[in-house]
């Protein structure tokens, strides 16, 4: 989109859908501007409409520190951890904290290291360390616990070398460039780096953002971080998670914390059943809540747990207190646009009239369809040793691999040769 | 400097645009000059460090010290204390300078149309406190 909120024709990858990714442009200021915490979005239309684009888009568009999480309705329903639990860790994965580590070093190029041992053979060593940066230079004695960190670090003139004042960590960032010419040969592991600029004492500050569900996980366990990287995180006990918000509240109190509301994404959400629904609406209160944007593809449906059908298969209260983004079907320019990304993204070249072609097929069956075939058109005309390809390829793939539409039909003249088929059994066609 | 001069409107006030890059060089030159100004800092506090290594090692009860354009004469002991008092006060000094840098570099960039460095403002949490958290590839790292 440019500036005005108002979305570009082509731009970033995405085409067409002008009206929703107008609306989904000023969501996406509202919650930059943290005005739209607790709320929640509804992406409501045909499937291959887009929704899932856009809450991509506006995940990339919040950059880096917003935290994102992305599910699917159906991942709620697990056998390791109920409903309710898998939804407090999806809610608590989307809101973040901002803190501050704050540490002052010593980073310079190490110039001479000079240590003496005591001549008597008892007793402890002393030494000097020279270090420079290109705009000064200093000298500091050394006590027995720095030689030794030193020496352990294998530290030698040359190196460029960062010394934590509280804890007296000597780490190496690697050796100065201006010493790459000493040796012929170096260790695959050596790195070159400049010398370092400005004061030696350097006082350094790291800002970072962890989600509310990283810090349940690493204190409801020993060993809590690894099970972070497996994804094993099991249940967790509320009052580990009482704790964690009595002390984020007092960090928020003392200025050394900020919360990150981020964006929940919950497609399918068709498939959320009531109670679900309700511990939602609860949870969406908090102060802390984070952006909820739900998407489907459903029109007016049952509710998952009840006999109820209602809009999208969302209870009516819950859907008064979201803001519904509504996308349509495309057009035909809009899908030959599509399609052209697309090629150019599978580094497939198409002849013009085979971009007509592939243009009709999605306009009658499916854009998903039509951009399967290309992939599987490209390899086609690869293997025929053409440069593009043409409507020969695309007519071949279109018979080999048939859409949803071909696909039911074929079934329903067939069916009594299908293994386990039973008379008069009425098939519910899924939209995909 | 580009999205500066992309998000005002094309050629409609050259002034403004003058003045803007006028603000953000007057700014820059600020944070430069401050900076060089904790390097001088640095070095000096450096050289009390030393001269105070040097004090140690020497046994003798009364040192010359310049002060200024003269020369005293005082006893170790209350050298020691000078040097000590000048380097506390050095880096008090090299502290103000680095918070006051953190806005500036703020200003410049919301001059200059970027975002503005969030989180640099909170207070700093104790080693203890931090092992609550574990630390995460979502950092941003500056040094001051």
């Amino acid at each position: 989109m440019d500036d005005c909120l108002v979305p570009r024709n082509v731009s970033q990858g995405m085409v067409g859908q002008l009206s929703a990714r107008r609306a989904a442009g000023v969501v996406l200021e509202m919650i930059k501007e943290g005005k739209i915490a607790g709320r929640s979005v509804l992406l409501a239309g045909q499937p291959g409409t887009g929704k899932t684009a856009i809450a991509m888009g506006i995940a990339q568009a919040l950059g880096q520190d917003t935290p994102f999480t992305s599910m699917a309705g159906s991942e709620i329903y697990s056998l390791e951890m109920g409903k309710t639990e898998a939804l407090t860790q999806a809610i608590r994965k989307s809101i973040g904290i901002r803190i501050k580590e704050e540490t002052e070093i010593i980073e310079g190029e190490v110039v001479e290291i000079q240590i003496d041992r005591p001549a008597s053979g008892v007793g402890a060593k002393v030494g000097k360390l020279t270090m420079k940066t290109t705009e000064m230079e200093t000298i500091y004695d050394l006590g027995n616990k720095m030689i030794e960190s030193l020496m352990k670090e294998k530290v030698q003139a040359g190196d460029v070398v960062t010394i934590d004042k509280a804890t007296g960590k000597v780490s190496k960032l690697g050796r100065s460039f201006t010493r790459a010419r000493d040796y012929d040969a170096t260790g695959a592991q050596l790195r070159f780096v400049q010398c370092p600029e400005g004061e030696l004492q350097k006082r350094k500050e790291v800002v970072h953002t962890v989600t509310l569900h990283e810090v349940d996980v690493i204190n409801s366990r020993t060993h809590g971080f690894l099970a972070l990287f497996s994804g094993d995180t099991g249940e967790i006990k509320p009052e580990v998670r009482e704790q964690i918000n009595t002390k984020v509240a007092e960090w928020r109190e003392e200025g050394k914390a900020e919360i990150v509301p981020g964006v929940l994404f919950i497609d399918e959400v068709h498939m959320l059943d009531i109670e679900c629904f309700s511990f939602l609406n609860r949870a969406l209160e908090d102060e802390m809540a984070p952006v909820v944007i739900m998407a489907t593809n459903r029109g007016i449906t049952r509710i998952r747990g009840t006999n109820y059908r209602s809009p999208h298969g969302i209870p009516i209260d819950l859907l008064d207190r979201m803001i519904i983004i509504s996308t349509t079907p495309y057009e035909d320019k809009e899908l030959k646009e599509i399609l052209k990304i697309r090629c150019e993204e599978e580094d497939v070249e198409m002849s013009d009239n085979a971009m007509i072609v592939l243009t009709r097929i999605a306009l009658e069956t499916s854009l998903r369809y039509a951009i399967q075939l290309i992939t599987t058109a490209g390899l086609v005309a690869r293997k025929r040793k053409k440069t593009e390809v043409t409507i020969e390829e695309i007519k071949k793939v279109y018979s080999l691999f048939l859409d949803e539409h071909r696909s039911s039909q074929f079934l329903k003249e067939y069916q009594d040769e299908f293994m386990f088929n039973e008379e008069e059994t009425k098939m519910e066609v899924t939209p995909s | 400097m580009e999205n500066l001069l992309l998000s005002l409107e094309g050629g409609k006030d050259m002034k403004k645009i003058l003045n803007e890059i006028g603000a953000a060089e007057e700014i820059a030159e600020d944070i430069m000059g401050d900076r060089g100004l904790v390097v001088e800092l640095d070095k000096r506090r450096n050289a009390l460090r030393e001269a105070s290594r040097a004090l140690e090692r020497d046994s003798s009860g009364k040192v010359w010290i310049l002060n200024g354009p003269f020369f005293v004469k005082m006893k170790k002991q209350s050298a020691k204390e000078v040097l000590l008092r000048d380097q506390q006060n050095i880096s008090n000094e090299v502290d103000t300078i680095r918070n006051g840098l953190k806005e500036k570099v703020n200003k410049l960039r919301d001059i200059e149309n970027q975002p503005s460095l969030k989180g640099f403002d909170l207070k700093p949490l104790h080693r203890r406190e931090l092992s609550v958290l574990g630390t995460t590839p979502r950092s941003q790292v500056y040094f001051n």
